[in-house]
């Protein structure tokens, strides 16, 4: 049921997605302008709506620590969503939920899926191209921090 | 919303986990829309439910009591990366606050439930408790070893990661 919701919400948006399992929508980047990051939103059996992404772009190993460092400053700093680099993969993943509860009615779904999907573009666009910019070593951790202080707590 | 709409909505949602903390917890205080933990003994560890009428959503805080110090900030943010990543709910990151001796960083757990509406049930509450302390119970020891310098980051990521 929260599927069709989801995907109502995603068309208002304007956001081309593609229906890979029940219950499984996948948002890809090079589809949609503008959106950062491949995105999967997941309808689950338990009534949470789930969303995970992983960041376009590889951590050069010797950038882990730092880029470590960003993530636990931003999971600090955002009120929404976790970033973190999964042990053994070179790659800044994403995941938010919002609870949905099973007896809950469409209105309310469709409330928690706006919430979800505005809440996941607006952390992956403020934040995709600053971690980017600290991958490749273009500044260090304390102007991230700085960068990230300094965007509203959305 | 209007101001007056949103203090009483405030205050029905905080009146209503109120009751419900009552029923399903002991041993807090409330304070306006917080709950926290009343360790007098500890008094750098708190818990909080957090009723925001702005945004509707349950929030649960947890600051772990032992300051990570300065020399093994690498190691804890380390530490709390392979929980992140293995955990569904809850995120755990440091945060400074201010101590006797200035500012510290200490372990904070964290997760929240969006509550459209204002609707807040028994299930909801039980729920942010629950996989909040559930969490909490699984890595706090090993946060304080390695805040103390008495566990390795690295042994505790690998404990953590392990597959069975």
């Amino acid at each position: 049921m929260s599927t069709v919701i989801l995907e109502k919400v995603l068309r208002d948006r304007g956001i081309k997605y593609k229906q890979h399992h029940l219950g499984v929508l996948v948002a890809e980047a090079a589809e949609n302008d503008g959106l950062p990051a491949d995105i999967i939103f997941s309808d689950m059996i338990n009534g949470l709506l789930l969303v995970s992404a992983n960041l376009p772009f590889e951590i050069n190993p010797a950038r882990t620590e730092v880029m470590t460092a960003a993530a636990c400053t931003l999971n600090a700093a955002s009120e929404f969503g976790c970033f973190y680099i999964s042990p053994g993969r070179q790659i800044m993943e994403f995941r938010g939920y919002t609870p949905c509860r099973a007896d809950c009615g469409d209105d309310v779904r469709e409330q928690a899926a706006e919430y979800l999907v505005g809440k996941t573009l607006g952390a992956l666009s403020a934040v995709t191209e600053l971690l980017r910019g600290l991958c490749d070593g273009e500044y260090g951790i304390a102007a991230f921090d700085r960068a990230v202080r300094n965007l509203s707590r959305a | 919303m209007d101001m007056d709409i949103r203090n009483e909505y405030y205050e029905e949602m905080a009146e209503k986990v109120d009751g419900i903390m009552r029923r399903l917890t002991d041993g807090y205080r409330r304070d306006g829309g917080c709950f926290r933990t009343a360790d007098e003994a500890n008094p750098t560890f708190f818990g909080t439910l957090l009723v925001d009428p702005a945004q509707p959503q349950l929030a649960y805080m947890e600051t772990l009591p032992t300051p990570v110090p300065a020399e093994r900030r690498s190691e804890m943010i380390f530490a709390l990366n392979a929980v992140n990543s293995c955990t569904l709910f809850n995120k755990f990151y440091l945060k400074d606050f201010p101590t006797a001796d200035g500012r510290q960083e200490f372990v904070v757990e964290e997760n929240s439930l969006f509550c459209p509406g204002g609707r807040v049930t028994d299930t909801d509450v039980s729920f942010l408790l629950a996989s909040g302390m559930q969490d909490l119970a699984m890595y706090s020891a090993g946060f304080r070893g390695i805040a103390e310098g008495s566990v390795s980051a690295a042994d505790f990521v690998n404990s953590v990661t392990r597959e069975d």
